[in-house]
């Protein structure tokens, strides 16, 4: 019986992994890509406290894992007015799977905030979604799964030069973002872009 | 049984919510739309909708109630596009006070100095506020194979009459939609969609009915 348990306990952390790392989290949508810039701000395209933590997160990390100069949470807010601000985001609804459309970005608005931030590159995410499964086990640790979905811009041009949607655990004890899946996804965009430290 | 979870009621387990569920009225029921005071009158003047939430199950709420009032009743009604565009930061979370284990909520009277700057922008006799809290998703399969969904949403709603600022009704009622073989045909969230127009559309019902404010009258 034991056993048994502990082959459900590892069968269930590698579906968890492969969930949050199996597929890519980043894609090029023009290669070859080279980087014209270093300047990097990221920013929410909602205003729900998951996308704020998100963004913070990803900033945090991004500027660990790559050579961008990502700019803090604390300047983006300061600089763009009223931050957050909606933006209608690349999916056709969001609620416990996303139905990914990459062309139902508001992108007038994304140029709108940008110009407040003058950066070379601007990583839009959304977080529009947590859920939790209400089957709880004694034997796995309980994590909430935020689903995020990213696009890219590279300026001037307002060109999107990547997008990708992956999902990340929170750890319900904490509260707080699992860092290690946040730190796969910025390693994948920092190599992809030729800016990995 | 999976449910999105909203920051400010992460501590509520799903089981308060199945709770509050069968409260508001089980398979589905509550309260649609019905006056704070039977004796109040609403007149037919102009009404923005506002999401108290920051989901996406608040904001197409809110788009579907918006589109409700304005084909179905004589209230000059603000469209979801004008109101993000006066209110830069929109959608704002409003805080409620829910009463009776969720049987009814109310605009938390700390929320009324934000409101009040939130009217002043969209100049509208009335604001109603609406939310969809604790969106969950349920699976059951059966022994010959096959798996149902159901989805379950609790709405809440209250009007405000400007420039009293006054709460002048409320909307609580549980709604749930499950998915049929069509589902494979379906694009994902359809059925999330059809239970939150499916609200709005009782909304308005009992709106017309209450306030006399159809457009057909």
């Amino acid at each position: 019986m034991r056993q048994y348990y502990l082959w459900m306990m590892m069968l269930t952390g590698a579906l968890l992994v492969q969930v949050v790392q199996g597929c890519s989290t980043f894609q090029l949508t023009h290669e070859p890509f080279t980087p014209k810039g270093k300047r990097l701000a990221v920013i929410a395209g909602l205003t729900n406290p998951s996308s704020l933590e998100a963004a913070q997160a990803f900033a945090d990390e991004l500027g660990k894992a790559s050579q961008f100069q990502v700019i803090s949470q604390k300047q983006v807010a300061q600089a763009i007015p009223h931050y957050p601000q909606l933006i209608k985001g690349p999916y056709n609804s969001a609620y416990f799977e996303i139905d990914i459309d990459y062309t139902k970005t508001d992108l007038d608005r994304v140029k709108q905030l940008h110009k407040s931030l003058q950066t070379d590159y601007l990583y839009v995410l959304w977080a529009p979604s947590v859920t939790t499964n209400g089957q709880k086990s004694w034997f796995t640790k309980d994590y909430s799964i935020m689903q995020v979905i990213a696009q890219l811009y590279e300026f001037p041009g307002s060109r999107e030069v990547g997008h990708g949607s992956y999902r990340i655990r929170i750890d319900q004890d904490k509260n707080e973002i699992v860092r290690d899946d946040l730190q796969h996804v910025t390693k994948e965009l920092a190599e992809k872009t030729h800016m990995l430290k | 049984m999976e449910r999105t979870r909203f920051k400010n009621i992460s501590t509520v387990g799903p089981l308060a919510f199945m709770i509050a569920g069968l409260l508001l009225g089980g398979c589905g029921g509550g309260t649609m739309f019905a006056l704070k005071d039977a004796t109040d009158t609403i007149k037919p003047t102009s009404v923005s909708v506002i999401t108290g939430g920051a989901e996406e199950a608040d904001l197409k709420l809110a788009g579907y109630l918006t589109k409700e009032l304005k084909e179905r009743t004589s209230l000059h009604v603000m469209e979801q596009s004008d109101v993000s565009k006066a209110i830069p930061s929109y959608p704002i979370a409003v805080k409620t006070v829910e009463q009776d284990n969720g049987k009814s909520a109310w605009v938390d009277p700390s929320e009324k100095v934000k409101l009040e700057k939130i009217q002043t922008k969209l100049k509208t006799n009335y604001v109603f506020v609406i939310w969809s809290k604790g969106l969950t998703k349920s699976t059951s399969c059966s022994n010959q194979g096959g798996c149902t969904n159901t989805y379950s949403t609790n709405v809440y709603g209250n009007m405000l009459e400007y420039p009293a600022g006054k709460i002048v009704s409320h909307t609580a009622f549980n709604k749930s939609n499950s998915d049929s073989v069509l589902a494979l045909f379906r694009s994902k969230g359809y059925y999330i969609d059809e239970l939150l127009k499916d609200s709005a559309e009782d909304i308005v019902d009992e709106f017309i009915k209450v306030t006399n404010t159809g457009k057909n009258k």
